[in-house]
């Protein structure tokens, strides 16, 4: 599978071209131009999008899998075409490790309940760090309430860098299990996954990277990292909302029993017991996301044509421009300053709530998100109650951050 | 940001709640006191109490919160004093009807009539419910409270 998807196949796309191409950014909000800076949260969905959504619902409908008319079967290819689209653009060899879920907090419960519980026993412990989405977390302590073991986070330091030594000297035969994010939705850190992972394997150690903010925004190669377990979510990276994807080792997910019963999922079934597909069908009870699948395969060609490199290096200069001119707001901080971080940028500003801050900026325009961020112990390590988060995609402009930074002086005016 | 055309919700009486709160601090003895919190948006306060045959002689508060939970908590002190129980549920029953738009105004909640503008803020209204629903726990004597679902 030697793909060109990793490569720029184009010269520079030409960005403000490449805005116009999302509808929703056309649009104005308490009569202002819409600077819709809340990407981390979830991403806007290009026309190739939404149209393949609609053209799949007008042309093809049909079930997949289960009956032999024309339809079902271009269905099942559509369904089938995304399966190995996806695959491919995270740098796996075999579609048939994928499993098509409804986002990454599925594909975290289905390891836990799957994977994790039955290996579980009193005194285990599961190691994730402080920056982690509350579905990277408490999946995991659901599993540990039931089995005695327990849900143990390794530091960061003040910058928001996990301290790479703790998170290896905690790797103790306790530990069970890691899970930890590839790149943290608030503080935009990127970690050092692919050293992470090796600590993990020299340990026999398994270990599930939570990809959610990393695959919109960098070119990511699964196998590569050396994880077992990589999980994203669809709708952070252009496509529909309900899509998601578990890649997991085979030799794991063939380990693992069945989480959800119903149809697609079974061999044979009796009264008394059944027998199971196998992987990745186990895993994919019931009728799924078919629609949601053909727009996120749309997403990923979408993406793949401007180019995961390009869409990075044009976020990164997003993010020097926005940091510099959030700089100027007086008593502004920035929490988050890993050296390697992607566009998320999570402030306070000194003597203003959050909340305050984003309805005054939400009245300007500008969406950004406040609150925890799902993402209770960071709040708690920084000593915050909540921040205001702006976080960049590729079909931001610097007017944009302008729009931010205006709003932001304007309603410090305000509360300060 | 037009002062009170666009912002009547951001009104210069609220930002001056905000800024120099009434009732600020602690007394000296309380009969009850219960901490509000709303972890989900990170609004805080704690509310402390001193009353006399059930009614409320005297009110402190401290809050690490937004504009709206703090200025409502502001307010509210000067209102309660002399209400017991069964005037505060009337209190916040019409505090209600204002924050879903069913009521305009009402007598009864004098300067909190200002907030009658977060019948279109539905997410700010848990901030505004929070004062008063801790102020109610605290009559309870229960000690903590929280506006939050779920
Ligand atoms: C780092 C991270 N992990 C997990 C999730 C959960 O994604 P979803 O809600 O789509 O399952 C998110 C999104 O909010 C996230 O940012």
């Amino acid at each position: 599978m030697n793909s060109p998807m990793h490569q720029p196949i184009a010269p520079a796309p030409d960005w403000s071209r490449v805005r116009t191409e999302f509808p929703l950014l056309k649009r104005t909000v308490y009569g202002r131009p819409l600077a819709y800076l809340d990407n981390a949260n979830t991403s806007q969905k290009p026309d190739r999008v939404i149209d393949a959504v609609s053209q799949f619902f007008r042309e093809r409908n049909a079930n997949v899998s289960r009956a032999v008319h024309a339809l079902s079967e271009e269905a099942t290819n559509l369904y089938e075409g995304a399966r190995s689209t996806l695959a491919e653009f995270i740098g796996v060899q075999s579609d048939q490790e994928l499993v098509l879920t409804s986002g990454t907090t599925m594909a975290t419960n289905l390891v836990a309940y799957s994977f994790l519980l039955p290996r579980l026993k009193p005194g285990d412990q599961v190691l994730v760090t402080t920056m982690e989405h509350h579905a990277n977390i408490v999946p995991w302590q659901l599993a540990c309430e039931r089995t005695g073991a327990k849900v143990v986070a390794a530091p960061i330091n003040q910058r928001g860098e996990l301290i790479l030594e703790r998170f290896v000297e905690m790797l103790t035969p306790k530990v069970k299990f890691a899970a930890v994010t590839h790149v943290s939705n608030v503080l935009g850190t990127i970690n050092p996954v692919t050293e992470i992972a090796r600590e993990c394997r020299r340990r026999s150690i398994p270990l599930l990277v939570d990809g959610s903010q990393a695959v919109p925004h960098m070119p990511v190669n699964v196998s590569a990292i050396g994880c077992d377990f990589y999980a994203f979510t669809g709708h952070k990276m252009c496509g529909p909302t309900g899509t998601g994807v578990l890649w997991a080792r085979r030799k794991w997910l063939e380990a693992m029993p069945p989480f959800f019963g119903g149809g697609d999922m079974i061999r044979e079934v009796h009264i008394e017991s059944s027998t199971f597909a196998d992987p990745p069908q186990r895993f994919e009870a019931g009728t799924p996301n078919i629609a949601g699948f053909v727009g996120l395969g749309e997403a990923v060609r979408y993406l793949s044509e401007l180019g995961m490199d390009r869409i990075r290096a044009r976020e990164q200069e997003l993010l020097v421009y926005a940091q510099e001119r959030l700089r100027e707001i007086p008593g502004l901080r920035i929490i988050g300053e890993a050296r390697h971080k992607a566009a998320v940028i999570s402030f306070l500003v000194e003597g203003a709530h959050a909340h305050d801050l984003a309805t005054l900026l939400d009245l300007e325009g500008v969406a950004v998100r406040s609150g925890h961020h799902c993402a209770h112990p960071l709040m708690q390590f920084y000593g915050v109650p909540a921040t205001c988060r702006a976080s960049l995609a590729f079909y931001n402009r610097c007017e944009d951050v302008d729009q931010l930074v205006a709003a932001l002086h304007k309603a410090c005016k305000l509360l300060v | 940001m037009g002062q009170s055309g666009v912002l009547p919700l951001y009104r210069e009486q609220l930002l001056e709640h905000n800024r120099v709160p009434h009732r600020w601090g602690d007394l000296d003895v309380a009969d009850a006191c219960a901490h509000g919190r709303n972890a989900l948006c990170g609004d805080e306060l704690r509310i402390e109490i001193c009353c006399n045959s059930g009614r409320i002689r005297d009110y402190a508060f401290e809050a690490e919160a937004c504009v709206i939970t703090t200025a409502v908590a502001s307010i509210l002190g000067d209102r309660v004093i002399g209400m017991d129980m069964a005037a505060l549920e009337l209190l916040q029953k019409a505090f209600e009807r204002i924050l879903c738009g069913s009521s305009g105004q009402e007598p009864v909640l004098g300067e909190l009539n200002a907030f009658a503008e977060l019948a279109q803020f539905p997410a700010r209204r848990k901030c505004a419910r929070l004062p008063l629903a801790t102020l109610v726990a605290a009559m309870a004597g229960q000690h903590v409270a929280t506006t939050e679902e779920g």
